[in-house]
């Protein structure tokens, strides 16, 4: 799904392990770096991402991710699991107001100037069909990956339940591309913030390197999945688990649960 | 298209060299860790700590490998973004 698979894994840790809020943000981060490789390997080999696209972006999202990995430190658990239930919220309406979900093959502009040489193509594996697209309104993208870094940083996941749905609601880029972009620029986002906490010696060694072999295997299966899947499919999946998790970190964060 | 295949394929080679060394590295950690081990050839703890450093510096590597194919391609806007992102990400780390 291209989100690094922090969101998933922070309310796991804090939930369920019982880990507090910022423990369990290190250890995703780390984590989240783990997924983003194993996947952009071979998303990046299918040509599905959009490197070019990605670093420009990048760029933005890791000033964000150096500035939030300070604030975190000063932030109160119980805030930290409310602005996770708000990105968590924002992110599932954002993907079930987008109207164009089925058809956003159609939205992708071609032909236009492209002095970054961003235009890309991909092969569905699915459907047969090769799209080719050309991102477009790249300032509100780098705008809304600044705040994407950030929360990175804040949440250790990744960025991506940000940086996916704007790419492709705003930059018109489709899904498939998008979440493999995403999840190329989530593991360059993480490791800047995860860097920040090792140097500070935050990390547990032990809880991590554990975490990152059991996300190992999930992002392999998980790109395996993602490249056999319906788009339509995948978008309802990400919106159901982002409801649950959502909800599940409001209550935390309002002291009703943990 | 043939200049995106062959980034394509040097980052992605680069992604899977530093992701399966940090894990093996972190698997032996592990091990020695687990079953007591540490200190008799090497620490536990340093072993984890290379690991983790590793996975964590291989995203930087591959931004670094497309500086270099952009510089090389003449691609000047987008090798500038990609030193932009290396330097704020040193910057982050190193005033931490």
């Amino acid at each position: 799904m291209g989100l690094g698979g922090g969101i998933f894994l922070v309310p796991l840790l804090t939930l369920f392990l019982d880990l507090l809020m910022k423990t369990a943000v290190d250890t995703s981060l780390v984590a989240v770096v783990a997924t983003s490789l194993s996947a952009s390997s071979t998303y990046i080999r299918k040509g599905l991402t959009n490197l070019r696209l990605g670093l420009l972006l990048e760029t933005a999202t890791a000033f964000g991710a150096v500035t939030g990995g300070y604030i975190a430190v000063f932030l109160h658990e119980n805030v930290l699991a409310l602005v996770f239930s708000v990105v968590a919220f924002y992110t599932t309406v954002s993907m079930l107001v987008d109207k164009n979900r089925s058809e956003y093959h159609k939205c992708c502009e071609t032909g236009k100037e492209d002095p970054l040489n961003l235009s890309a193509c991909f092969t569905d594996e699915v459907s047969g069909n090769t799209t080719t697209y050309q991102p477009r309104r790249l300032l509100a993208g780098s705008a809304a990956s600044v705040v994407a870094g950030a929360i990175s940083s804040l949440l250790g996941i990744g960025g991506g339940p940000v940086k996916v749905p704007v790419m492709k609601m705003v930059m018109g880029i489709p899904l498939k591309a998008a979440t493999a972009t995403s999840s190329l620029m989530v593991g360059i986002t993480a490791s800047t913030g995860a860097l920040v906490y090792l140097s500070r010696g935050y990390i547990q060694e032990e809880l991590t390197a554990l975490t990152v072999f059991g996300t190992f295997v999930g992002a392999r299966l998980g790109v395996k999945v993602a490249c056999s899947i319906r788009s339509r499919h995948l978008n309802m999946i990400f919106v159901i688990v982002l409801i649950m998790i959502s909800v599940q970190m409001l209550l935390k964060g309002l002291g009703l649960k943990g | 298209m043939g200049k995106t295949r062959s980034i394509n394929f040097a980052v992605s080679r680069i992604m899977n060299i530093g992701l399966y060394t940090a894990l093996a590295l972190l698997a032996s950690g592990m091990i020695l860790k687990r079953f007591g081990l540490s200190g008799t050839i090497i620490r536990s703890d340093s072993l984890l700590d290379v690991g983790l450093t590793a996975l964590l510096i291989t995203p930087i590597a591959t931004v670094a490998i497309c500086l270099l194919f952009f510089i090389r391609l003449g691609e000047k806007i987008n090798a500038v973004f990609a030193a932009i992102v290396l330097a704020v990400i040193a910057i982050g780390v190193l005033f931490s």
